[in-house]
């Protein structure tokens, strides 16, 4: 038996090895627009990340030239004891009146540190002006401005300084610096964010139900953004909150969709699908659906695959997975707190976030076309998630910021699920965008 | 550099007349590859359409090591397997099932008369999940561990497929070769 198998094994393998049939012209004709429209999406992702290679390294260079390189080859000015009389003088463009006092005055620039020769003693002290941006900018412009331009009080100035700096500024006149900003602080922030988001699911303790769905559960596209406003409490941290709208969603694959029930459903009855998921059971409400399982028994159905046929049925397929969504309101409050204040502010973000749930819908879609299914039953209405991340804020006037922030989202409640099932969405975006100071 | 390395690095370099130019080289031999898993000819042209998309999309993870039809081959076999397996459902077979010994002797058969397209048409009248299997063994060269693998079946399961392929098969040769006879001899 198992030579004569061979022996047709062989005939079929040698008789079939060189034979060629020409494919009908319109296959070439359905391939060349994906061709051209993958090469199309190729190009601008090319184009964006070319793009984004010289302007990352044109706003890192332009952070360093403004708060490192001054370290290093900054301007410094050498100052000389003199005596002053008592009167109105001119200093960095900026009127002083002082008593008749020996102060410090700037009497040339030259390269190297800041030099006080204090009257009487050879001492001398060395200004590193960039050590402070404030005391760089009160030197430039007579003027101590943060880097979004606010002017803060002298008692800011001199709290900021370094010993050095607060000895040259004990020898300026009180009245020569605003005892207050005497400028309105900005402590509202208005902001507008979105992103693009991964959304996931992982799965805690030995919860092996909940472990095997999630293995067919991909993630799908997903996105958040909104508004939010900001409360500055000092002027490191920061509380914000506002309202965010979210599309979170998940492909289940292994699952075998077709059109063209609505006939057969009409015959039979009710026909209704459920499709297990780590988030919950989706229900079919659109009867014109098949849907089977190819992989486990996650389809629950009065017509398993012993009583029906799709195939045999002439239905039509039409895709390999379910896309799963749901779109929530999110209120979040979250606290920020700034750890690098300069040009380009780092913040260290992290909050809870309180989500009810708007919308959900299960479907699939073929070229583009999307085919309804149903929706998501066992849901929980409300849930809450903590978030942590990184903002980025480049200031490009007092007012105006842009915002670039990092954000990992752990939701702490499930969204729903099967009984006994815990597993915990997650989810990371890099949202970007506006932010208005008043 | 080689030719069809030249076309590869056009295709990548996204050069329309370079991806022509591979398609029409090779769409033959694989739309034969594509009829012979199919059971008919609109589920080989899209096999072959899916098939060749993929080629584009995964050239770039072609290393130039072995035969490059060969790679080809594969991914227009899997594809096929992809669909096969979106479309049917595999009922499994007791390896103890009794297997059926063919009438006619195949040693005793005359085969010269077929060609390839008898062949072809032969191969494709079997049922689907038997003609899989004989495909990837008989042609493909993949062993039952691996075709269980592939098709979520047991290794049992896929011998026993394969057993039967292989007589429906030398019984179909036989009527094919004696129809082609009456019909030549008048």
């Amino acid at each position: 038996m198992a030579d004569r198998g061979t022996y047709v094994d062989i005939f079929f393998r040698n008789g079939l090895k060189e034979f060629e049939v020409l494919p009908p012209p319109e296959v070439w004709n359905n391939i060349q627009p994906v061709l051209r429209k993958k090469q199309r999406s190729l190009n601008i992702l090319r184009f964006a990340a070319i793009a984004a290679i010289p302007i990352s390294i044109s706003v890192f260079s332009f952070w360093l030239t403004t708060n490192i390189s001054k370290n290093f080859n900054g301007p410094s000015i050498s100052l000389n004891q003199d005596v002053i009389p008592a009167g109105s003088y001119v200093f960095k463009n900026r009127l002083i009146t002082a008593p008749k006092i020996e102060i410090p005055v700037i009497s040339n620039e030259t390269a190297g540190s800041i030099i006080i020769n204090e009257k009487n003693s050879s001492e001398q002290i060395n200004l590193k002006i960039p050590s402070s941006s404030l005391f760089s900018s009160f030197l430039k412009e007579g003027k101590p401005r943060k880097g979004n331009g606010t002017i803060v009080a002298r008692s800011d100035l001199v709290e900021n300084s370094s010993s050095a700096e607060k000895k040259y500024l004990s020898l300026i006149p009180e009245n020569s610096l605003p005892a207050n900003t005497g400028n309105v602080v900005n402590r509202w922030t208005i902001s507008a964010l979105a992103s693009p988001t991964y959304f996931s699911s992982t799965s805690f303790g030995k919860n092996d139900a909940s472990t095997d769905l999630a293995k067919n559960e991909k993630p799908a596209v997903s996105y958040a953004g909104g508004m939010a406003f900001s409360y500055k409490v000092n002027k490191r941290i920061s509380i914000r909150s506002g309202v965010y709208y979210s599309s979170v969603g998940q492909k289940i694959t292994g699952i075998s969709t077709y059109s063209g029930f609505r006939s057969y459903y009409a015959a039979k009855g009710s026909s209704e699908f459920s499709l297990q998921t780590s988030n919950g059971t989706i229900v079919s409400t659109n009867n014109d659906i098949f849907l089977r399982d190819n992989i486990s028994g996650r389809v629950i159905t009065r017509y398993s695959s012993d009583v029906f046929n799709p195939a045999k049925a002439d239905l039509t397929y039409l895709n390999n997975s379910v896309i799963q969504n749901f779109n929530y309101l999110e209120v979040p409050v979250v606290f920020k707190f700034k750890a690098i204040d300069s040009k380009i502010d780092l913040n260290l973000i992290g909050g809870l976030s309180y989500n009810m749930l708007v919308g959900n819908s299960a479907s699939t879609y073929v070229s583009g076309v999307k085919y309804s299914i149903g929706k998501t039953e066992g849901l929980s209405p409300v849930n809450f998630s903590s978030s942590f991340g990184l903002g980025f804020e480049y200031n490009f006037s007092g007012k105006v910021s842009l915002n670039i922030e990092p954000t990992l989202r752990y939701y702490l409640t499930p969204l729903g699920g099967l009984v006994g099932s815990t597993a915990h969405p997650y989810s990371f975006g890099v949202f970007s965008g506006l932010s208005y100071k008043f | 550099m080689s030719d069809i390395k030249q076309i590869i690095l056009g295709c990548l370099d996204g050069n329309r007349r370079d991806q022509e130019l591979l398609y029409r080289r090779h769409s033959s031999k694989l739309f034969a590859v594509c009829l012979q898993y199919s059971g008919n000819d609109e589920e080989a042209r899209d096999i072959l359409q899916e098939g060749f998309i993929k080629i584009f999309e995964n050239l770039h993870h072609y290393k130039h090591e072995g035969s490059f039809e060969g790679w080809m081959r594969r991914i227009v076999v899997n594809t096929a397997l992809e669909k096969f397996r979106s479309r049917h459902n595999l009922y499994r077979i007791d390896d103890i099932d009794t297997i059926t010994e063919p009438e006619s002797d195949p040693d005793n058969e005359d085969y010269a008369g077929l060609e390839a397209i008898d062949l072809l048409y032969i191969i494709r009248e079997l049922p689907p999940k038997y003609r899989m299997v004989f495909n990837l063994y008989a042609i493909e060269g993949y062993s039952h561990k691996e075709i269980g693998k592939m098709l979520h079946i047991s290794e049992g399961t896929s011998k026993s497929n394969l057993s039967r392929a292989r007589i429906i098969l030398q019984r179909r040769v036989g009527s094919y070769t004696g129809l082609k006879k009456k019909v030549v001899n008048g």
